[in-house]
């Protein structure tokens, strides 16, 4: 009953985008972390997946004119386009085949479930409480070190990484709970 | 074995895993199972996208929105449908063969590699012009990205006389305001001499001897019809027709009106020419790196104009953001299919290799 009332949503969503651009915000909101993660676990580091998550997005925008509702999930139609981000990315590395293989290798993996535990990872974060959900953004998308961020935020090292500690913690318990 | 222990072990390999720029693939190896099971949890975190790098996508979306109605913006992205894009043809490559999956299209070949080219001129071009051998400036940037639209500044005066303010150029701008600009000064001789301002950020220098507004006509010198001092028929001590101690129509500070902001119907202004500012040597002593964020009205000739800065890197990088950004040059933005003067946001980044 949820699933048919939020395609339904989703596909006023995409009406209202397709009359006002503007009113793609939530559609973009809706989807981000799927397109990142299914980017994320495809190419080899952050600047690359911001930059064809970007990419992915504004062709959505600049088509969504064009996008068919055909009953299936929008972020279908975005994977899509990503899927091709994805592509365009690995033809322009194949001059060199060390690189683009690492690529390629990845997807061998079962990435599926990979990009899946990615968005979850994703979604989880937002819910950590708020102080071990800084140090986490500190530590692993600034790259600071556990002293830097003890610095940034007039707390000792230790509590640090306590707090990143508990952080995994939380974050492996909530992944292993069935959803 | 207490907390502290393992969350000691634990940031030591998430430390070994950040500084061997690998993901946790089994290359890093801990012994214990506990801090295993985090660690790779680690390692997925390291894919997570910057804070800000979310809401700065969707200011950016939501900033082009304008286009995506007229289908005249976003002129770099191509126009193909994503569709035909994953049925037909992937992406061509510069070496006009892939590895059997690369198509090739000889107008993109040959965009490209003028592309490619121009990209390393640029980097030959820097290397050129970076004196330090130890640190290179890759600059990468100059991003110029409309993120948000600005809403305020301008204000006004007036000397209550009959004929409208008389024509001169603005004094200069201060962050606070001793004495507003008058043209007619009725005090020749103050115990204290002060120069009027107008309230705004520096960098938004006019100064000259003359006040008056820049906007009028008229020649004959008027202070006038206003209120509070100040030049024009406005009251609050500034030059234009409103209040405040800004210049220019609108209210609050700094420069205002005349200009039109991104989206409904108004398109955003194109850069055609946007050189990269220098990095400064004081800045590239420091290693610092940063982010300029600056405000500009972008005239209907293109020409950017009542440049501030919003967001200061400081170490030399505002001045050099000012200075090269003063020579860019746009395709002007535009409403109703004419050119008008547009506001903009232009973020700068500067980035040390």
């Amino acid at each position: 009953m949820s699933a048919v009332a939020s395609i339904a949503d989703e596909r006023l969503l995409i009406e209202a985008a397709q009359n006002d651009p503007s009113r793609f915000a939530e559609l973009y909101e809706n989807n981000f972390d799927r397109v990142y993660g299914f980017i994320a676990r495809r190419v080899r580091n952050r600047e690359e997946a911001e930059d064809l998550t970007a990419e992915v997005f504004h062709r959505a925008l600049l088509n969504i004119g064009r996008y068919q509702w055909r009953g299936v999930p929008f972020a279908g139609w975005l994977l899509r386009i990503a899927a091709n981000a994805v592509a365009g990315r690995w033809a322009r590395l194949s001059k060199n085949p060390e690189v683009a293989g690492e690529g390629i290798a990845d997807l061998d993996m079962g990435v599926e479930q990979a990009v899946e535990r990615q968005v979850i990872l994703l979604q989880l974060v937002h819910r950590l409480p708020h102080d071990q959900r800084l140090v986490i953004e500190r530590r692993f998308t600034d790259q600071k070190s556990t002293r830097e961020i003890a610095a940034e935020l007039g707390r000792t090292e230790g509590a640090i990484k306590q707090l990143q500690f508990r952080a995994l913690q939380t974050l492996r318990a909530d992944m292993r709970r069935p959803s | 074995m207490n907390h502290d222990t393992v969350s000691d072990r634990l940031d030591q390999a998430i430390d070994r895993m950040m500084n061997d720029r690998i993901v946790n693939d089994g290359t890093v190896v801990p012994n214990e199972q506990a801090i295993a099971d985090l660690l790779e949890i680690a390692g997925d975190l390291r894919r997570m996208p910057r804070m800000e790098f979310r809401a700065q996508l969707k200011a950016e979306l939501l900033a082009g929105t304008a286009f995506a109605q007229s289908d005249a913006g976003l002129s770099f992205i191509p126009k193909e449908s994503p569709e035909n894009l994953i049925e037909g043809e992937i992406m061509p490559s510069l070496a006009r063969q892939g590895p059997g999956i690369c198509p090739v299209r000889p107008a993109n070949f040959a965009t490209s590699a003028a592309l490619h080219v121009a990209l390393v001129a640029l980097i030959g071009l820097g290397l050129v012009l970076a004196k330090n051998g130890k640190i290179v400036l890759t600059n990468s940037s100059a991003t110029k990205e409309v993120t948000k639209i600005y809403l305020s500044g301008g204000g006004g005066g007036g000397a209550a006389d009959l004929l409208p303010a008389s024509q001169g150029p603005a004094p200069r701008f201060a962050r606070e305001q001793l004495t507003p600009p008058v043209v007619i000064n009725l005090n020749q001789k103050p115990r204290l001499t002060v120069d009027p301002t107008l309230i705004g950020t520096p960098a938004m220098t006019v100064a000259d001897n003359h006040n008056g507004n820049p906007l009028s006509n008229l020649s004959v010198p008027s202070g006038g019809p206003g209120a509070r001092s100040g030049i024009g028929s406005g009251g609050g001590g500034g030059i234009g027709d409103d209040g405040d101690p800004g210049q220019g129509p609108g209210s609050d500070r700094g420069f205002g009106g005349k200009a039109f902001d991104p989206g409904h119907g108004v398109t955003t202004p194109r850069a055609i020419y946007s050189p990269d500012p220098a990095y400064s040597e004081e800045a590239r002593k420091a290693k610092f790196q940063g982010t300029v964020g600056l405000w500009a009205v972008v005239g209907v000739d293109g020409r950017p104009r009542d440049l501030w800065i919003s967001r200061s890197a400081g170490l030399g990088l505002d001045e050099n953001s000012l200075e090269t950004v003063r020579t860019w040059r746009f395709e002007p933005g535009t409403k109703n299919g004419r050119p008008v003067p547009v506001r903009m946001y232009i973020e700068v980044n500067f980035h040390l290799l």
